[in-house]
């Protein structure tokens, strides 16, 4: 080898091997010396396998000859991850350019050999840190290739990530999106600049199953040997968010429509406790002791009926409030409870009160939640009921069967008119002219109905009002499943 | 048609009350009778929208009160309903030729009545029912004049 030759070859800033046809190693230079740890005398003349790890050391000199039969410049390994193997048996990352080499001694391979270890583990690194992320992470290359996915994608969208491995990213995406999503990559692609995806519309990810599920999507541009571009894909399930935003725009509604009745119909009363005060005083002025009378006993029942409202409103905003444990209902005893508090009312009316009772299995459930229901239920009836029918009736019936358990509240009563039916539950509704009632008790009802997963639904004419309530029986649910 | 006149010689108007708390249409009639609404005629209280269309219509033919005055909360058929009904009917009969002024007299000053009472074009006043009565006659009587 020449001196010129050589010493090109020693100050090359590159490992550098030069092997002949035999696998024998004819020269190295110091930069590979360093980089497998070996003295020039320990390998000079020996088989280039030293310098390769055990599995693939036997089918090394193979690879040699194959090489030397098709002498061209090239790269090993073709895509596959190559190791070199230390003096100290360690392997390590390599990439490895063969070049031929024909020289007055004959053919040559000279082996470029550049480590690999910093870019492997920070692409390890980067590997691991994806897949340990507790979002769904995939990175896409610039045609919409999926390239790499983590476990979180794997949950998200209920596939295995070899399913998803070389497939085109509109796999994930809802179908009527699907034909628009490719120019979306590549506008992102053009001018790649880290940020979310479809700022101000609702994203949806595609369940290997096709159901959708809401997300959101954050978008980081990957530059790779400077030419090529990857896009980094962070992706949130949003479901739960979602939900509990809905929620909260539902009682927020709740809210302002609850203050705004709240402000009218505690003001009201206020107004003419005032104005009345203000005949009474007038009264006085003029020595009408009587009428004055009069009307301070008014102001008296508006502020007794105002006490009442106010009760109630603070028992409404209580109905969300902590969770009593389920216990057997008593139905006797709400029936008994309830005959004594309304006894004047409809003894005045001249209303029976009857219990046809059916169920075969008591009800387990919220017990002070179903009592406040059936009170209010039972004191509309009899509230309701029909002063020119002389048979007024209110009857509390109850039957079962496997799944649910059913109450009706009915009653000959006038009925709720037709025309307002659709309102019924809701707040602060009153029907009928010259009966008390603060508009609450039906918007209560259903409430609680709902509180203790029943369902409830009514049927009312002129001659009369039947609600009907249904309570699920979970526990003889599981019973039947074990 | 000359009318009633008061005390001072001015002519009073009728004017019907509708509102489903009889305490105020008994605050009304005390009112009048104390003369705190001196241009305040003859009254027809109602006790709620359908009573009111129900008098108009009965009544068309001979003397509609010269006023209305209405509150919106109420069973059976609230302000809204009523004004909505009245506009319908006004549009139908002939009789109705002279338009009676309408204001709506509410205790509510949510922003949402306030807007929805705009929406009614036959809407002529819109008053607030305030704690204080002596206002409230003032302003119903500079209405009546």
């Amino acid at each position: 080898m020449s001196e010129i030759f050589r010493k090109i070859f020693e100050s090359s800033p590159v490992a550098k091997i030069l092997v002949n046809v035999d696998s024998k190693i004819k020269f190295i230079n110091t930069f590979a010396l360093k980089l497998f740890g070996y003295h020039y005398e320990e390998l000079i003349g020996q088989d280039i396998s030293i310098l390769v790890p055990k599995e693939i050391k036997e089918k090394h000199p193979e690879l040699v000859k194959n090489f030397f039969e098709v002498p061209l410049p090239r790269k090993m390994g073709r895509g596959r991850i190559l190791f070199g193997l230390k003096k100290d048996g360690k392997s390590f990352p390599v990439e490895v350019g063969l070049t031929p080499i024909e020289t007055d001694d004959g053919l040559f391979v000279m082996s470029s050999i550049i480590d690999l270890t910093q870019q492997y583990f920070a692409e390890e690194r980067f590997r691991s840190a994806v897949e340990s992320a507790p979002n769904g992470m995939l990175m896409i290359d610039a045609k919409g290739k999926i390239m790499l996915v983590n476990r979180q994608i794997e949950i998200l969208f209920e596939y295995d990530r070899k399913e998803l491995l070389g497939q085109q990213i509109e796999i994930l995406v809802p179908d009527d999106f699907k034909k628009h999503h490719p120019k979306f990559v590549k506008t992102f692609i053009t001018s790649p600049e880290p940020r979310s995806m479809g700022i101000g519309r609702e994203l949806f990810g595609k369940k290997k199953k096709g159901t959708l599920f809401p997300v959101e999507i954050g978008l980081q541009p990957l530059h790779e040997n400077n030419d090529e571009i990857y896009v980094l894909a962070s992706i949130v399930d949003i479901t739960k968010r979602r939900n509990a935003e809905n929620e909260i725009e539902e009682k927020s509604e709740e809210l302002k429509e609850f203050a705004y009745r709240t402000s009218h119909d505690l003001k009201a009363p206020l107004v003419t406790i005032s104005s009345i005060l203000k005949c009474a005083e007038e009264d006085m002025k003029e020595g009408d002791y009587d009428e004055a009378m009069s009307n301070i006993t008014k102001v008296r029942q508006i502020s007794s009926n105002l006490q009442s409202l106010v009760h109630t409103i603070l028992f409404l905003t209580k109905a969300d409030l902590g969770e009593e444990d389920q216990t057997l209902f008593d139905f006797e005893k709400i029936y008994e409870q309830l005959s004594l508090n309304y006894k004047s009312q409809l003894e005045a009316g001249n209303i029976k009160f009857i219990n046809h009772y059916l169920h075969r299995k008591p009800l387990k459930t919220h017990c002070s939640r179903l009592s406040q229901v059936l009170d209010n239920l039972i004191s509309n009836a009899i509230k309701f009921s029909n002063s020119n029918n002389s048979n007024s009736c209110v009857q509390i019936t109850t039957y079962d069967d496997l799944e649910w358990f059913y109450i009706q509240i009915k009653d000959n009563g006038i009925g709720i008119p037709s025309d307002k039916q659709s309102e019924v539950f809701s707040m602060f509704k009153r029907f009928h002219q010259g009966i008390d009632g603060h508009g609450i008790g039906l918007y209560m009802v259903r409430k609680f109905v709902i509180k203790l997963n029943g369902e409830i639904s009514f049927e009312s004419n002129e001659n009369g009002t039947c609600f009907f309530l249904k309570f699920p029986k979970l526990e003889n649910k599981v019973n039947l499943l074990s | 048609m000359l009318g009633v006149q008061n005390k001072r010689g001015e002519i009073m108007k009728s004017a019907m009350f509708i509102d489903d708390d009889e305490h105020y249409h008994y605050v009304i009639k005390k009112l009048k009778q104390r003369n705190k609404i001196p241009h305040l005629g003859d009254v027809i209280p109602a006790l709620n929208g359908r009573e009111a269309l129900e008098y108009l219509l009965k009544h068309m033919e001979e003397e509609l009160p010269d006023a209305i005055f209405i509150d919106i909360n109420m069973p059976v058929m609230n302000g809204f309903e009523f004004l909505e009904k009245f506009k319908q009917e006004r549009e139908k009969h002939t009789q109705f030729k002279t338009i009676i002024p309408i204001a709506v007299i509410t205790s509510s000053t949510s922003d949402r009545d306030k807007n929805e009472i705009e929406r009614h074009s036959i809407v002529d006043e819109y008053l607030v029912k305030d704690v204080d009565i002596n206002e409230l006659a003032n302003k119903i009587d500079k209405l009546l004049v």
